[in-house]
């Protein structure tokens, strides 16, 4: 997740080798474009960093001024949707960067779906490789998440509980295939 | 005292793969797909139970498929160098070092292709071979996911693809890297140009392991931002094309070097090698970039000492968890510096 924005999954990575330790810093595409007005400074620094290992250290300083200045702005509020198979929240996911398993792509649906575009050129679904055919016990499993996802959205909690047991069951299934 | 190492870390320190040996403009391509088992939270949600279940049952069918030609190791077992030596090697990921706990690694004998276990993701089936040459890295990865897969259940969604723990990695779940050298557009500062325009092809540009910043280094990787609506194989070309143009202009900013900035060139590694040979402290980055300068001048017919190999063989010992390890114990940071200088010293004298 980005450390500056904390809205946006990280795409740049740095690691910063500076004389108390390494720096790791992640920004997402939106703030990397906002660092445009610092940009001929980064650029300069960038420059001395091949000649001036003393230059190291400012460019931490410099990039974590820029961080500290926009610290990740987390709604007050949580959003109320828990994930039903690993409990994970909105909230856990703009925090952390993780969805926590399979099922949250169904329940977080409709905010994934405005960062998939962003994410990936404007793109919403899968071209290439699928997993190999016949895979009964993966659908088995798949329908189940789905049915569960839906009886909590309706909030059916007696359907929703005999789902997650035959989920339960269907996971078990789903270990080693022999 | 000295350090007790794993089979697998000793094997690892005395012969390197050959992707991290090779020397030339593009040293390396890596291929990489991130896998889930259905039915699990992914690692960052998973409990301790269920981490050892998904290497269990990773553990047994790549010991069903692979027997004795792999190798399998709880990351936890490794020491804080162990871990660096993988990284460093470019096997785990940079930020693998911190919580070992419950994550493993399967890795061909022959270092071929490999899976990261509950690092992100269940599964991360890598492969890199040395030059250009992606397809066959794809290749790879593509037969022991095949493999895998007919053994256990992935996460997959019919309309998103391959389930990740991120969605920055939904679809494909696939991953191209591509290691280039780019001195003489970095030295004509025409980097900048390069780096807009790969990102205009959803591709990013950053420093190897991202140290210490993505345009400071001559040596980047290539990777790809998307893997939502494009197919595996129209990456591998889209790369392939990218390459190519940067070798080519990589060529030209040589030439542009030769005729129009000999003497600073001539300069630039000279002072190289006048620090590499006289320094008594050296950091890993002004080892590496001091390296760098002088396999440009022998790469340019500036200069026929010392040869690639002892190069590209240096740029791999001066990283600190290596030349921790080949020294035999942990080192604080000025032995480390006085260590590093002392081993480029005696490796570049006549």
């Amino acid at each position: 997740m980005c450390q500056s924005c904390g809205k946006h999954p990280a795409i740049f990575h740095y690691t910063i080798e500076a004389p108390d330790g390494l720096h790791e810093i992640h920004l997402c595409e939106k703030c990397i474009e906002n660092l445009g007005e610092f940009e001929n400074e980064l650029r300069n620094l960038s420059e001395q960093l091949t000649t001036d290992s003393g230059a190291l250290q400012k460019a931490v300083d410099f990039l974590l001024k820029i961080i500290n200045k926009n610290q990740p702005t987390i709604p007050d509020t949580s959003p109320s949707i828990t994930c039903p198979q690993c409990q994970a929240t909105l909230r856990d996911f703009k925090n952390e960067g993780f969805l926590g398993c399979p099922m949250c792509y169904r329940i977080f649906a409709e905010e994934l779906e405005l960062i998939y575009p962003r994410l990936h050129e404007g793109s919403r679904s899968h071209r290439g490789k699928s997993p190999k055919p016949g895979d009964r016990k993966l659908r088995r499993c798949l329908e189940l998440e789905s049915a569960l996802a839906r009886a909590v959205a309706d909030e059916d909690y007696e359907a929703a509980a005999r789902f997650r047991d035959q989920l339960t069951e269907a996971r078990k299934e789903l270990s080693l295939k022999e | 005292m000295a350090l007790k190492l794993h089979p697998f870390t000793q094997k690892l320190l005395k012969s390197p793969p050959e992707w991290l040996t090779y020397s030339s403009m593009i040293k390396s391509c890596q291929c990489r797909f991130l896998r889930n088992l259905a039915g699990f939270n992914f690692p960052p949600k998973q409990d301790a139970e269920s981490h050892t279940q998904v290497l269990n049952t990773v553990h047994a069918a790549a010991n069903a498929l692979w027997g004795e030609g792999i190798v399998f190791i709880h990351l936890e077992e490794l020491s804080k160098l162990e871990l660096g030596l993988l990284i460093e090697s470019e096997i785990l990921p940079e930020n693998a070092k911190s919580e070992p706990a419950g994550k493993g690694l399967i890795i061909a004998g022959d270092y071929g292709w490999w899976v990261v276990l509950n690092h992100e993701n269940h599964l991360g089936i890598s492969a890199t071979v040395a030059g250009l040459a992606l397809p066959d890295a794809f290749a790879t990865i593509n037969r022991i996911d095949d493999d895998l897969s007919e053994r256990m259940d992935f996460a997959f969604d019919q309309r998103l693809g391959f389930l990740t723990s991120s969605p920055a990695n939904v679809g494909t779940g696939f991953n191209a890297t591509i290691d280039i050298e780019l001195p003489a557009l970095i030295i004509l500062k025409q980097i900048h140009r390069v780096f807009n325009g790969i990102g205009t092809l959803g591709l990013t540009i950053v420093n190897k392991s991202g140290k210490p910043m993505p345009i400071a280094s001559s040596n980047l990787k290539i990777s790809n931002q998307t893997s939502l609506g494009v197919a595996e194989e129209d990456l591998l070309d889209r790369m392939g094309t990218v390459a190519e143009a940067l070798e080519y202009h990589e060529g030209n900013a040589r030439e542009v070097l030769r005729k129009e900035a000999h003497i600073q060139l001539v300069d630039k590694v000279d002072r190289a090698r006048g620090i590499l040979l006289s320094a008594r402290l050296m950091g890993t980055h002004e080892a590496q970039s001091m390296l760098s300068a002088l396999r440009l001048g022998v790469e340019m017919g500036l200069s026929d000492f010392p040869d690639l190999g002892t190069i590209q063989s240096l740029m791999l010992r001066v990283q600190p968890a290596r030349l921790q390890l080949e020294y035999g114990a942990e080192l604080g940071h000025t032995d480390r510096e006085a260590y590093r200088a002392e081993l480029v010293r005696n490796s570049l004298t006549y």
